[in-house]
């Protein structure tokens, strides 16, 4: 369980391409509303299940840097301010659960998922609001808009992570989960 | 199509558009910044393919901005400059993305001479996205030939495309690693870098002229 | 020289009481081809596993007895030494995929030799020459189609010059064609002093050329020897299904077909010639070009859910069709028809912790428990052994004899005397 072995970034690859795929089906769906985070929260239910699943099998410090930042890579073909939020997203995210020693417990992959998500809808009001200029700068940077938005991904990134759990237990009765 | 773009160098071609990023990051008059986004719309339409309903629906949404911005703003000049750095800072990404083969973008990582496993875990995304996607469609098939309309059904999307799919996903992540190891890969071993990246005349030519335009931008700044 | 020497090997699956291989004997030698055959469960896969070292180390269980490469045991070897000597073929060719593009799949494989950049590009055109490839060089992966993908990684693999090439199944989804390709190929290779080992079950193709012949037992058989009587329906039954002029994209269009209640129909022919585009025409997957179909008297509904209340189709991978957290749940508690398909001891386990034989079964369960007029079922043999055939074939008689009809596809010529169906040929 120290190092990291090949089928730990095999796993972390499919798991990143069951997160893109959450994305391709989820963003087209919210992608003019100009809420701050309202893509994140409708996209974080389905990639939560795939992100908690690369948890609860590499378990280490870093799993999320590995799966999201390939994303990250992955998408930096349709946009660079994508890239970048994840990419931002994914360092607080690794920073604060570099203290709870990574995401072994349930609990800490429930942490893990919510404060993902929660820091994507901020990162991404933030890089967005930055590109756009100040016109929508104002605007995001509403707290009363922008804070129960946030509330709302990390509430969202628990229900991915719940359904993840689920999933998780299935796995492990049918015998394919070998950690 | 004007094929130039495809043959420059990937990591100048990365280096350039994080350079036009920055540059338009920094401008605030309205005619640097129109500068580059006209050249910049130059080199997309003539390397991308558009089709017109797209364009016109970009537009519109260009548009659509640039009004919000006036509105808020009290200023149209500043809206529109929003808007042309918007799309300065947007463009660059699928330009480069749609003359960069992703075996090219790998090879280029690879020579930047990245951690292996950067590299593997791109090309099995690239490689097995597709291959995931057919997985879902036919468990999708499967959902209608047992007579469930998902569309229709939102609550039986977990046990009915999710935990299946991620059954084949984990299973396809076990074989996909075997494959590998049959294939005598090793991560933490040295491997060959067959086609190394090489300097060539039109990355030459492509430099020249992206300084250049980044000095008439300066200019029309300062 | 003997290449290859498996003294003794038995192997056990953990939490199986009985071992999936007992006691095998095998030596190759350079210039070889073994055939190992043997139904489905009688531990081709495992032989396989063994060899390639993934069993012990990605499957539990114990092994025991000896794997000699060159007099040398590579018992503790991992996957990664053992193809450097062991050519692999696996199952499922997309698995030893990795790039985009026939020329940068090859060089991908001689990257990971880490060989110097001057050779790769002449051994690529020399891997390309050999194996039939030169005219796709610059093709992308998604345009091959199965028999030259399969070409390609074995051309991959043989980069490595292993003298020894263990193929698992390659003639499975090979049309007529790319099955005499591949059956040359190997027959110049072992001229050349390859040794080569198929694990096959189309026995038909493969006879022919080899030099040893090596046949797995099923460690439990329930011999079950059933017979099949004539159908019993007649011809007042009513017509079920009735297509005419039906055609779908390239295929030549399909032969008229008339069902009628309590039938059973055999569709055969080759991989390839439109047995599942058929299949999927009746099930309502696929819209056809021309023609139309008749179902219960009614022309076809527009909406498949609608047609899926009288059609049930069991797909070719059952790992599509599985649903449910238990066995039981899957059937819809129907332990009757689980004790039929002999299912009932797994009825509280997970329905993908099953066998893929077992999976098969179940998946035919399920449909059959929504109780379908026409139940199809594509590549019937694929995944079977003796027993699971068996089971599946009197759970059809059963359900024909209630006034069920239905319609099967197989590549394999055996499936013939088996079934007792009017034949239909593609």
């Amino acid at each position: 369980m120290s190092r990291w072995q090949l089928r730990d970034y095999v796993f972390a690859a499919f798991m990143t391409i069951g997160i893109a795929i959450a994305s391709v089906i989820t963003v087209p769906l919210t992608l003019s509303i100009p809420l701050p985070g309202i893509r994140t929260i409708v996209w974080a239910p389905f990639a939560g299940i795939f992100l908690t699943l690369g948890m609860a099998r590499l378990q280490r410090r870093g799993s999320v840097a590995l799966m999201i930042g390939t994303l990250a890579l992955l998408l930096s073909r349709i946009s660079w301010i994508i890239t970048a939020f994840l990419v931002a997203a994914l360092l607080v995210t690794e920073a604060v659960m570099w203290f709870r020693g990574g995401y072994r417990s349930r609990m800490d992959r429930l942490i893990g998922n919510a404060v993902f998500f929660a820091s994507a809808t901020v990162t991404g009001a933030v890089i967005g609001a930055y590109t756009a200029g100040q016109a929508f700068g104002a605007w995001v940077a509403q707290a009363w808009i922008l804070v129960p938005m946030t509330l709302l991904s990390g509430v969202a990134g628990a229900i991915g992570w719940w359904m993840g759990e689920k999933i998780v237990t299935q796995l492990q009765r049918a015998g394919k989960l070998n950690v | 199509m004007f094929k130039f773009l495809f043959s420059v160098n990937p990591l100048l071609k990365i280096g350039i558009s994080l350079a036009i990023v920055t540059i338009a990051l920094s401008l605030t008059t309205l005619e640097a910044v129109s500068v580059l986004v006209v050249v910049l719309l130059i080199l997309f339409l003539t390397s991308i393919r558009i089709q017109v309903k797209n364009a016109i629906v970009i537009a519109i949404a260009l548009t659509v901005f640039v009004m919000f911005g006036t509105w808020t703003l009290n200023n149209w000049q500043l809206a529109l400059f929003y808007a042309l750095r918007l799309l300065a800072i947007l463009l660059p990404a699928p330009v480069f993305a749609f003359t960069t083969s992703p075996t090219d973008l790998v090879r280029a990582l690879q020579a930047m001479k990245l951690p292996s496993f950067i590299v593997l875990s791109l090309m099995l995304t690239w490689r097995f996205l597709p291959v995931i996607q057919q997985e879902s469609q036919r468990i999708l098939e499967a959902n209608q030939l047992r007579g469930v309309d998902l569309s229709r059904r939102p609550h039986l999307w977990f046990s009915g495309l999710f935990v299946p799919l991620v059954f084949r996903i984990v299973s396809y992540a076990d074989e996909v690693t075997i494959g590998l190891e049959t294939r005598g890969y090793d991560p933490n071993a040295p491997r060959t870098i067959s086609k190394p990246l090489t300097w060539q005349a039109q990355d030459t030519v492509f430099t020249i002229v992206s300084v250049l335009v980044f000095g008439i931008v300066a200019h029309l700044e300062l | 020289m003997n290449e290859l020497t498996i003294e003794n090997l038995s192997f056990t699956y953990a939490g199986q009481p009985q071992p999936a291989l007992q006691g095998i004997n095998l030596s190759v030698s350079s210039g070889d081809i073994v055939l190992i055959t043997g139904a489905t469960g009688s531990g081709k896969s495992t032989l396989l596993n063994c060899l390639a070292g993934i069993a012990p180390q990605y499957t539990a269980g114990t092994l025991s007895g000896e794997i000699s490469y060159q007099n040398q045991s590579i018992l503790q070897w991992d996957i990664k030494t053992r193809s450097r000597h062991l050519g692999f073929l696996l199952q499922n060719v997309e698995t030893q995929i990795f790039t985009d593009r026939v020329c940068d799949e090859i060089a991908f494989g001689l990257e990971n030799l880490n060989l110097s950049p001057e050779e790769i590009p002449n051994l690529t055109d020399a891997a390309l020459h050999e194996f039939g490839l030169t005219q796709q060089r610059n093709w992308t992966i998604g345009q091959l189609s199965a028999g030259q993908k399969q070409r390609l990684v074995i051309a991959c693999i043989l980069a490595m010059k292993q003298p020894i090439l263990i193929m698992d199944e390659p003639f499975a989804y090979l049309d007529r064609a790319s099955a005499a390709f591949l059956l040359e190929l190997l027959k110049t290779r072992s001229t050349q002093g390859q040794a080569i080992i198929l694990i096959e079950h189309r026995l038909d193709l493969v006879q022919s050329v080899a030099t040893q012949t090596f046949r797995l037992q099923n460690q439990d058989i329930i011999t079950t020897e059933t017979t099949f009587e004539t159908p019993a329906f007649s011809q007042s039954d009513p017509i079920i299904l009735q297509c005419q002029n039906l055609s779908w994209g390239g295929y030549p269009v399909f032969p008229d077909l008339t069902l009628q209640a309590g039938e059973t129909l055999l569709l055969q022919g080759e991989n390839g010639c439109g047995k599942t585009t058929l299949l999927k025409l009746i099930s309502g997957l696929l819209k056809p070009t021309t023609g139309t179909i008749e179902l219960l008297g009614r022309p076809q509904p527009r909406r498949i859910v609608e047609i899926t209340r009288s059609v049930g189709f069991v797909l070719q991978n059952p790992n599509h069709q599985l649903f449910a957290e238990s066995v039981k749940q899957e059937v819809q508690d129907n332990v009757e028809m689980l004790t039929r398909l002999n299912l009932q001891a797994q009825a509280e386990q997970h329905p993908r912790s099953l066998s893929q034989g077992q999976k098969r079964r179940l998946t035919l369960g399920a449909v059959l428990a929504r109780r379908p007029k026409i139940c199809l079922l594509d590549e019937i043999t694929v995944g079977q052994d003796a027993t699971s055939l068996s089971l599946m074939l009197e759970l059809l008689k059963q359900f024909t004899r209630s006034g069920g009809a239905v319609i099967v596809t197989s590549h394999d010529p055996q499936v013939v005397d088996r079934l007792n169906a009017r034949v239909i040929a593609l």
